[in-house]
Order: structure tokens, then C-alpha cells, then sequence
């Protein structure tokens, strides 16, 4: 067993197991002894004591005990009416060096055993309540004051883009690797198909071939396959033009490659529509305008898109930056 | 990014923006970059929502003001930061906090005041009790001067007083002393009754306070095991840990506190409390801080019950 204990450990541990090292705090019993030793409360301590020689009645005894409790406690020694501990006949600095030595004392005497059980249970107990406390006051503003809704932070922003999760989740894992999440800002373009075609599959022959056919420059296509890879918004155009006549054997490539099971898939172009990869759950995809309110992206099972989503959609969403 | 204005000159522009908006959408999820599209799909597939629970569903702020307001009225009654609980909050009369410094300007307090009226009723109980004043049993009492002064047919009648009647009675030692002495002073002495009142009533909701925090984690002294050696071990191998929490009130002050720093013990607790403080651990020097735990003769090994069978093994049928 590897050695977990330094010298000082050790040290305290045999100064404990016979019950030293831990004590009432000096200060604390130096006052005690000072206040107690004051001639007021000295002489009514004496007084109390005599008294109990004299065997006072013990109703009358009682009260000697509380002679200040509602005017001035201090002045008699008294146990201040506001605390909860009331033991009778008891004088207040008797009740603290009591409650002191009661943290480190058994029925058999002092017992620092009793203080490291008390002390260890309760810096436990204390851990754990205060996280509560802290948790509570800072769920009132950990969010900065924004609160994108229960589902949202439960399921980490995904009820966001669509609450019936099951279905989408079944449409997604249909659609093997069509989409690169890291690559989210280009969603919807056919140059970013063709990255992701290339990065998880390779461009085919025929798909090159089907390109130049429509009018992609040699350049390009012998490029496709390269992550680096530009085209501009005309050759795009063009690209997506030739995605809506790539159907049969080449579109059957492209699915294979790309892993894609979902139905319904009439032509490559049909991968950049949502609401042909969706089938199932297009009706429930939802964005959260730049006015916080969340929107259908659909309007109705024929898929038509709602317009109005993009006068809440974010700048640099809407225009290019020139 | 591919904004709508050039998304719309590839595609359809309303297939532009379907894809705008679901890609705006889709990137407000929170790690969705770092994932593969496989990965994903699962993830969504396999996601728990909140349906079915409206309450929690329609909630307009992640906890509820009342809920969080709940548990920090409830719990949230020490003296640390939030109202969080410290260890001095629960055991701290040990350490003298509140009574240590209260109880010291009590001795100061007190000291700017005559108490010499109080001190001598004290004084006049004491005769009369030890019989100074007369047979506490067949009297006559007789408290020759102060507010109590009369004579009084027994002891308890000195006490607590007797009815005046020809030259026998008086007010008695007790209501002389709550009604007549104890008032003069506190009304002569207004300023310093209060401080004082305020310092008693500062130690009474420090205990109330203990008292309140240790019932509140099950914890009764009285019923903790006596004698309990591996508590005590569990506290020496914790005590680097706590030292860590040197906050006001926590476990660093308040062991400090109670460490008899007289004793070597107490001074190696408080040593221990710098080890688990000192920075040198995260640093590349290496104190030699450990003891070995196993002996430097490493003890005999048992011939245990082999097995393995012995070879060659016994020949089959």
C-alpha cells in the first residue's frame, strides 16, 4: 500500500487517540473565567450556591438564575430570553462552556473522538446543503436573465429545431453522413453536398462526367474532390441545375455513398430540400427568430415555407457581408 | 457563411430559406460542430423531452423564483456568503465564536458602569442565606440596609419578600432586586444595557443557531459513539482537505480555533491545515512529506492452497 500519511498526520493522530491536540478555545474560557470572576456575578454566584446549602425553596431557588433575563441578562448572568436552550436553573456561562464541552466530551469525559465525528458530519452536511443554497440563488440568473425554455435546456438547444425529436431523430438516421455538422453555415449548398459526398464517399466518374456535361468547367471538376475547392454562385447555380436531371444509377451512387435510406429521393437536387429529407418531421422544424419567438419552418404538410421566418432571421443569415 | 441574398441565387428561394433558417437553428445547439451527422441522428432519436409535463414545459425562468426562494428561506440561514452554513455556524461556541468576543466586551462594558448596588443585593443573599442575617429557619431576617431591607420571618420570606406589616416585612431580596436595583441601573446606564443586550442576544442566536444547523443534519452529540478511533483517523487523513477551506468561519478558521496550539498535537493539526493550504504541491519541487506505510521488512508470505495443478497432471481413462 502506497504510503498516504506525512509526519504531521502522525503527530496529531497520537496526540488524539489520548485526547489532546483539541480543546475549547483559550480565548473563549479566559473570558468566561474574567466575566465570572467580575464582583457582581461573583457574589451571585456565591449567592446561588449558598442558597442551595440554605435549601431555598426550589421555586425561589429558580429564580435567582433569571433575575435580569428580561431587562438585562448580562447583569445576572441570565440565559437571554431569545435562546431556544433553556435548561433550568442554569446560568448562561455555565450553559456555553457546557455546550462547548458537550462537542468534545462522552458520558466518560473529554472525547475528541465525539468532536471528529460531530466536526466530519457536519462539514458534510454543510457541503452538500450549501450547494443547494448556491444552486438556488444562482438558478435565478445563470442564464443571464435569458431563458430559452425548459425542453431547450433539457435537450441541449435540439427541441429548439424540432420538439418531436423521435421522428426527426428516425429522418436524421436515415440520412447516413448527407450533412456536415461542422459545416452548418453552408447548409443547403450544393458545393457543401458535394464536400460531404467527397469527404465521406468520393466523387464518382459519372457524377464529373454529369457536371461538365451540364457546363461545369474542367477546373472545377477535376477539383471536386478537394475540401479546398471553390465555385462561384453561377457554377453553383449550375451544379444545382444538373442535381435535378442526376437521377437512376448516378443518384443510386450518390445514396449508396452518402449512406442515405430515406424515400422518395427522385434526384440529387432533392438532398438539398428539407422537406424531402424530413419526411416525417418537417412539419416540426422550428427556428427561434432574433425576437426570441420560436417559428414553424413549414406552414403545412405540402411543405410550404413559411416566409415569414426570414424577417427574424439574423443578419448575417439575410445578406452577405461585403 | 452563405447568406439568403446568395443561397437564393443557387436554389429555390424558398428551399433557401427552409435551409437558412433550419442551419440558424440547428447551430444554436450547444457541441453539434464537434459531432458526425450518425452520432447525432442518435442523439435525437434517443432524447428526452419535457412532454407531458406542462408546469415544467411552459415555465417562463429555469427555477421558479418561489422554488429557489424556497430553499434559500429554508436552508439558507447561516452566516456565510448566500446564507450558506459554515462549521463555525454549527459548532462554533467550541471556538468562541460570537461568545468569545461577546463576552469580552461585556467585561468591557460593564466596566464604565457602578454595579456596586447589584453586587451588594448579591452580597445580602449570601448573608441571608448563610445566616449572617439571622436563623434561616426560625428567624427573625434581618437585612439591615438596601432596597431589601426589613425583617423578615424566614428564609424564603427574605427571598422573596413579606408584607410590611408593624416593623416586620419588606420587599425581599428578589423583588428588590428585579424591580428596584436592576432597573436603576439600566435606566442610568441606557447606552451600555443595550450594547449589552445586543452582545447576550448576538451569543444566544449563535447557539440557537447551532443548535438549530445540528438538528437539521441528524446530529446529536450526546448519541455520537464514544471512544471512536477511526473517526479520529478519517478526521487526521480528511484534516489536509479541510484545510483547503480557509473562508471565514470554515473549517481552516475554526480548527485553528480549537487546536491546542500549547500541545505539539494541536500545533501538528494546524500544521497539517498549512499542508493541504500550501501551493508547493502543484509546483514541480517534490517535498519528502510521506511517511511508508508498509514495513521496511516486508513481511512473510503465507503458503496458500496452490493453484495451479501439478505437472505432469494425473493421467485420465
Amino acid at each position: 500500500m502506497a504510503s498516504v500519511l506525512t509526519p504531521f498526520q502522525i503527530t496529531t493522530t497520537a496526540n488524539l487517540l489520548y485526547n489532546q491536540g483539541i480543546s475549547i478555545n483559550a480565548i473563549f474560557l479566559t473570558n468566561v473565567a474574567t466575566y465570572e470572576n467580575l464582583p457582581y456575578v461573583s457574589a451571585l454566584r456565591t449567592a446561588i450556591a449558598t442558597s442551595k446549602t440554605a435549601n431555598l425553596a426550589a421555586n425561589t431557588l429558580s429564580q435567582l438564575y433569571t433575575l435580569g433575563t428580561n431587562a438585562c441578562p448580562a447583569l445576572s448572568d441570565s440565559i437571554p430570553s431569545s435562546s431556544t436552550t433553556q435548561p433550568a436553573n442554569t446560568l448562561f456561562t455555565t450553559l456555553l462552556v457546557e455546550i462547548a464541552n458537550s462537542y468534545i466530551s462522552s458520558g466518560t469525559g473529554k472525547d475528541v473522538s465525539i468532536f471528529c465525528q460531530g466536526f466530519s458530519a457536519l462539514v458534510g452536511y454543510n457541503g452538500i446543503t450549501n450547494s443547494f443554497i448556491n444552486s438556488a440563488v444562482n438558478s435565478q440568473t445563470y442564464l443571464g436573465g435569458i431563458y430559452p425554455g425548459a425542453d431547450s435546456i433539457f435537450t441541449g438547444g435540439i427541441t429548439d429545431v424540432n420538439v418531436c425529436t423521435s421522428l426527426w431523430g428516425s429522418d436524421l438516421q436515415a440520412l447516413g453522413g448527407l450533412i456536415d455538422l461542422s459545416n452548418l453555415a453552408e447548409l443547403g449548398t450544393p458545393l457543401a453536398l458535394i464536400k460531404q459526398l467527397a469527404k465521406v464517399g468520393g466523387i464518382t466518374p459519372e457524377l464529373s462526367l454529369t457536371f461538365a456535361n451540364a457546363g461545369i468547367s474542367q477546373d472545377i471538376v477535376v477539383k471536386l474532390s478537394s475540401p479546398k475547392v471553390t465555385v462561384s454562385d453561377a457554377e453553383q447555380k449550375v451544379m444545382y441545375n444538373a442535381m435535378t436531371q442526376i437521377t437512376g444509377t448516378v443518384l443510386t451512387q450518390v445514396l449508396t455513398l452518402l449512406g442515405v435510406t430515406t424515400p422518395n429521393i427522385n434526384n440529387m437536387a432533392d438532398l438539398l430540400n428539407p422537406y424531402k429529407i424530413f419526411p416525417n418531421s418537417f412539419q416540426s422544424l422550428t427556428v427561434t427568430g432574433v425576437n426570441g419567438v420560436t417559428q414553424n419552418i413549414y406552414l403545412d404538410s405540402a411543405g410550404t415555407v413559411n416566409s415569414t421566418v426570414k424577417q427574424y432571421l439574423p443578419k448575417v443569415a439575410l445578406n452577405t457581408l461585403s | 457563411m452563405t447568406a439568403i441574398d446568395r443561397l437564393s441565387q443557387i436554389t429555390p428561394p424558398d428551399i433557401a430559406l427552409a435551409n437558412k433558417a433550419l442551419s440558424v437553428s440547428m447551430l444554436q445547439i450547444s457541441g453539434i460542430a464537434s459531432m458526425n451527422l450518425p452520432q447525432f441522428a442518435n442523439t435525437v432519436a434517443n432524447v428526452q423531452t419535457t412532454y407531458g409535463l406542462p408546469l415544467i414545459t411552459n415555465s417562463t425562468s429555469a427555477v421558479p423564483a418561489n422554488s429557489a426562494n424556497a430553499i434559500v428561506n429554508k436552508l439558507g440561514v447561516g452566516t456565510g456568503t448566500n446564507g450558506t452554513i459554515t462549521i463555525s455556524d454549527a459548532m462554533g461556541t467550541i471556538a468562541g465564536v460570537v461568545s468569545a468576543d461577546a463576552l469580552q466586551n461585556t467585561i468591557s462594558i460593564t466596566g464604565t458602569m457602578n454595579l456596586s448596588n447589584l453586587a451588594n443585593i448579591y452580597i445580602d443573599m449570601t448573608a441571608t442565606a448563610n445566616g449572617s442575617y439571622g436563623d434561616i429557619t426560625s428567624g427573625p431576617i434581618i437585612i439591615p440596609s438596601g432596597p431589601a431591607n426589613g425583617t423578615y420571618d424566614n428564609l424564603n420570606a427574605a427571598f422573596n419578600g413579606q408584607i410590611i406589616s408593624g416593623n416586620i416585612g419588606g420587599l425581599g431580596l428578589i423583588p428588590a432586586t428585579t424591580s428596584n436595583v436592576i432597573p436603576s441601573i439600566t435606566s442610568t446606564y441606557p447606552s451600555q444595557t443595550a450594547n449589552l443586550n445586543s452582545n447576550w442576544s448576538n451569543i444566544a442566536t449563535q447557539i440557537n443557531l447551532e443548535k438549530s444547523t445540528q438538528a437539521e443534519a441528524s446530529i446529536n452529540f450526546a448519541n455520537l459513539t464514544p471512544n471512536s478511533t477511526s473517526s479520529i483517523y478519517s478526521f487526521v487523513f480528511s484534516l489536509p482537505t479541510y484545510g483547503k477551506d480557509t473562508t471565514v468561519g470554515g473549517a481552516s478558521q475554526f480548527l485553528e480555533s480549537v487546536a491546542d496550539k500549547t500541545t505539539i498535537g494541536g500545533q501538528a493539526i494546524v500544521a497539517t491545515l498549512r499542508q493541504g493550504q500550501s501551493s508547493i504541491n502543484s509546483t514541480g519541487i517534490k517535498p519528502s512529506t510521506n511517511v511508508p506505510s508498509t514495513p521496511a521488512t516486508p513481511p512473510a508470505q503465507a503458503n496458500l492452497i496452490p493453484s495451479q495443478p501439478p505437472y505432469p497432471p494425473p493421467t485420465t481413462t
